[in-house]
């Protein structure tokens, strides 16, 4: 029969697409490694995918260390700093919260409990230009307006609502059964939640984790409204770098400055794997 | 209807063998079950009838026609599975219509099809609904009617019963062996419940780590098992147990007793001895002593557990049984109801 | 007893917090778009409601307009593309962990790294077209990121790049929970190749549909950062989405009851298509 002929004609087929998108996919960021490293008379003179002639690392030490960004020639790396500053302490912050209304929200019979989470999943949709105007009040009454103290309190409030869907999905499926043994042990509201449900919850953990970094280092919008230009994160002073109208484009730069900002979210990415992939299915995925 | 000839089929999976050298020989007609314990290789053995599977070895053929490499949906061949499978987007009408739809066959004589099935299944009045809002036997109904619509040479199922409650399933077999009588398609039936098993089948092959331990009638497989997994397998409660060595003299003793049977040339081999527990017989002209340990009234009979020289055994009488643990009872066996076994082998000796 | 109140009293933070910061703030901002506010809130009621004054901004309708393009382009083909790609990966490939991760790490990135990226490859002077003219097709034109018309298809394709993988991700889960059983009722039936998905396995994979429709299509009304790096909601004026309207004009213009309006129209945007599936979520949630 014909049929492994066509089978085999098929297959190769299969491959030949999948390569294609593949490539198609790779591209932007092999061009951003490649010409990253040519000089920009390379870059002007040349094409986008050749490989580098006479490669350099000047471009990654500007980007880093000397390019001005804000009002001195600092490059990226205050920036990173701040980025870093902001991230932790806000995915520490959304974690403890979402972990406790997670474990309320399943474990206690409350009125209102379904209208309650719904108010906080709904949170995690609204497009956030509505809250700028009334949030920098709030910031400028706290005297946290433009610092990185405020961003940490900006993403963790808004954080609040992915936290607490995580934590909240993965203790509805908890053992009902050890819950109550453990209260009939004498296990109190502390006891209960910090001994028993976190310490089994590092799955979930995780994935709140590599959610909420992804998500805040790669933040523009409140960085942008938020900030002032000593407490800038990493994603507007790159887009300041590379958005400047004036002067000589510097594009090996840019794409330096680029791959500096996205290598933390990817190396999360790479080493997290289906981690990664849980978080994003969490509450996308009806039953 | 078709004969079934299937050849030294043989399947492994890189190191794991499933099924070895299976040779069966289905008559026109016939309702051969195949029957076996978990991971003996019977559903394995459908896939590769069906198409779904290739074999590693071996040939099939469906009324002279090979059909070994064929894909599933050439070979005329028509299948019920165990979660009935119904397409849930789709209604029971169209379910049904489906495989005819796949075939291009004009809607006029489709809708005749669908019809002819729906009144034979009596589930007419569900055609319109999806597969969602119906229960399980209702499910399996359109499952059976989907597979009926395409007069199919051949019938594959595989545990159709398994996922019913008791009471219906009781109910789907006699309707399952009626069916087969009205249509005379030629069935293999896939199951693990040897109850099952004994009442559909006109043949039943005993499956057990992929290889048939005996293919015969129902009655057959009772009366005369090829070896102690038969003998144990069938029959419910299972048969009773013990392990004896055949004497110098060539007769083999029941405790004190000797059983009657005499095999001279296998002197000094050891041997089970396999008795069905309705052939265990209460007589006051019993050799056999006992003590009665449990017992179980289910109605119609009941079950008495003793204890004797033959270790723990269960005996099977009519109506209820006027015992109580502790009691001292005698026990007969009829010689030509006694299983023999080779001990290590478990190969029938007599 | 303290005990009682604990669980309620734990959650109140979070209550208030979120009650606050984002509902209290969406009123705090539906009235602002009522007002006078221009460079600072101010809490008089306009005379001319700002809606009234929205609509017949030119620049409003464009960046209405440019939503209703985008969206449409940017969720019809990454359903198709994430589809595609989830069926190609489903067909038992070799290496199949490397292409999902492929099709997968942009989600890791940030809009304006993506944005960065496209900008220049899109670029006719560094970009594809000079690529493509020192390969020796001198008369090769691809100027759509500095054409009018035509950038907010450069959006387009970004936007598609960065989240197609992730319609993947969803239409794999979905494909994969198909009963493998039903599929080989359906090869016994006869069902082959494209029938097979077209009638038996993409019907089921409604819910994957849904939810994918329902995140892009948020994500397509917020869509901001990558406009931002990718175009700079230029050339001129021709990529701005109604979030480049409302930056501007609050920030940029100090209109900012104007601002506020668009900002409240993309909310009511947004509750439209997210509140039905919020619901259904919540009371699937609350059977099981």
């Amino acid at each position: 029969m014909n049929r492994s002929s066509t089978d085999l004609l098929q297959r190769v087929l299969l491959y030949v697409v999948l390569g294609f998108l593949a490539l198609v996919f790779l591209l932007p960021i092999y061009v951003m490694v490649v010409n990253s490293f040519k000089p920009l008379e390379e870059i002007r003179g040349g094409n986008l995918i050749s490989l580098p002639l006479s490669a350099t690392i000047e471009p990654w030490l500007q980007a880093w260390s000397k390019a001005q960004i804000g009002v001195q020639p600092i490059g990226l790396r205050p920036y990173f700093m701040n980025s870093f500053l902001m991230v932790i302490p806000a995915v520490l912050f959304s974690t403890l919260i979402g972990s406790l209304n997670g474990y309320v929200l399943t474990q206690f019979k409350m009125r209102g409990a379904t209208l309650m989470f719904g108010a906080l999943l709904f949170s995690v949709f609204i497009p956030f230009q509505i809250v700028l105007i009334p949030m920098a009040k709030l910031l400028g009454m706290l005297g946290l307006a433009g610092t990185v103290k405020g961003l940490i309190l900006v993403h963790t409030v808004y954080g609040i609502g992915f936290g607490t869907l995580f934590f909240r999905n993965f203790y509805t499926a908890f053992p009902h059964e050890l819950v109550k043994s453990a209260r009939m042990d004498g296990a109190g509201f502390f006891v209960l939640y910090w001994r028993l449900l976190l310490p089994n919850s590092l799955p979930i953990i995780v994935v709140n984790v590599i959610w909420q970094f992804t998500n805040i280092w790669n933040d523009f919008l409140f960085g942008a409204s938020f900030s002032d230009f000593s407490s800038y994160p990493l994603t507007v002073a790159l887009n300041n770098l590379v958005s400047s109208s004036t002067g000589v484009k510097e594009y090996n730069v840019h794409f330096a400055g680029a791959f500096i900002a996205a290598l933390p979210t990817l190396a999360v990415y790479v080493v997290s794997g289906k981690y990664f992939v849980r978080g994003l299915m969490a509450g996308s995925v009806k039953g | 209807m078709a004969t079934l000839t299937i050849k030294d089929i043989s399947k492994s999976f890189g190191n794991t063998t499933v099924l070895q050298n299976i040779d069966l020989d289905l008559a026109d007609g016939e309702f051969l079950v195949l029957v076996g314990p978990s991971g003996c290789g019977k559903s394995t053995l459908m896939n590769i009838v069906a198409g779904l599977e290739e074999p590693s070895t071996g040939s099939l053929h469906l009324d002279k026609r090979d059909i070994t490499r064929e894909a599933p949906d050439t070979r005329d061949i028509a299948m019920v599975f165990q979660s009935y499978a119904l397409y849930p987007n789709m209604t029971v009408a169209e379910n049904i219509a489906f495989p005819l739809e796949m075939r291009k066959v004009p809607v006029a004589q489709r809708k005749a099809a669908v019809d002819e099935v729906a009144s034979l299944l009596q589930i007419g009045h569900l055609l319109q609904r999806k597969p969602r809002q119906l229960s399980g036997g209702q499910r399996q109904r359109v499952a059976i009617g989907r597979a009926l619509a395409r007069r199919p040479s051949l019938f594959l199922f595989d545990e159709p019963l398994s996922n019913l409650d008791a009471k219906l399933r009781v109910d789907m077999r006699a309707e399952l062996k009626k069916l087969h009588m009205a249509t005379g398609v030629t069935t293999i039936y896939v199951t693990h419940d040897q109850v099952e098993a004994m009442t559909l089948g006109t043949r039943i092959a005993v499956l057990k780590d992929g290889r048939i331990q005996q293919l015969a009638t129902p009655m057959e497989l009772y009366e005369r098992p090829a070896n102690t997994f038969v003998a144990e397998f069938i029959g419910s409660p299972a048969i009773n147990w013990s392990e004896s060595e055949v004497g110098s003299d060539g007769q083999i003793y029941l405790g004190q007793d000797s059983s009657g049977l005499f095999l001279p040339d296998l002197a000094g081999r050891r041997v089970r001895i396999g008795i069905r527990p309705e052939d265990m017989v209460v007589s006051e002209a019993g050799t056999l002593q006992a003590t009665v340990t449990l017992v179980e009234p289910t109605g119609a009979e009941s079950y008495v557990l003793v204890n004797s020289v033959m270790g723990e055994c269960t005996l099977r009488m009519a109506g209820a049984a006027s015992y109580a643990p502790g009691d001292a009872l005698r026990m007969a066996v009829a010689t030509h109801k006694i299983h023999l076994f080779d001990a290590q082998s478990g190969e029938r000796l007599n | 007893m303290k005990n009682r109140w604990l669980p309620a009293l734990t959650l109140t933070p979070s209550l208030v917090l979120v009650g606050a910061c984002v509902y209290g703030f969406i009123a705090f901002t539906i009235y602002l778009s009522f007002t006078t506010s221009t460079l600072m809130p101010q809490f008089e009621l306009a005379e001319e409601i700002p809606y009234h004054r929205l609509f017949r901004l030119s620049t409003f309708a464009l960046s209405a307009k440019n939503l209703g393009v985008f969206s449409v382009l940017y969720i019809g083909l990454s359903l198709l593309l994430g589809m595609v790609m989830a069926i190609l990966i489903d067909q038992k490939i070799r290496g199949e962990t490397a292409f999902r991760s492929i099709f997968l790490y942009p989600m890791a990135l940030s809009f304006i790294v993506t944005g960065t990226a496209w900008k220049w490859i899109l670029d006719p002077s560094i970009g594809f077209e000079r690529t493509v003219h020192l390969m020796g097709f001198p008369d090769f034109v691809f100027d759509w990121i500095k054409d009018g018309d035509m950038a907010i298809y450069c959006v387009v394709i970004a936007a598609v790049w960065q989240t197609s993988g992730f319609v993947m991700a969803l239409f794999l889960a979905g494909l994969r929970g198909v009963d493998t059983e039903v599929m080989n009722a359906a090869r016994v039936d006869g069902a082959k190749g494209w029938n097979m998905y077209w009638r038996i396995v993409i019907p089921q994979l409604g819910p994957s549909f849904i939810s994918s429709f329902v995140i892009l299509a948020h994500m397509a009304i917020k869509s901001y950062d990558l406009v931002i790096a990718l175009t700079g909601g230029g050339p001129g004026r021709a990529t701005w989405l109604p979030s480049v309207f409302v930056y501007q004009y609050t920030f940029t213009r100090n209109e900012m009851a104007l601002g506020a309006a668009s900002a409240v129209l993309m909310l009511i945007a947004v509750s439209i298509v997210v509140i039905p599936y919020v619901r259904s979520e919540l009371r699937q949630k609350a059977q099981s």
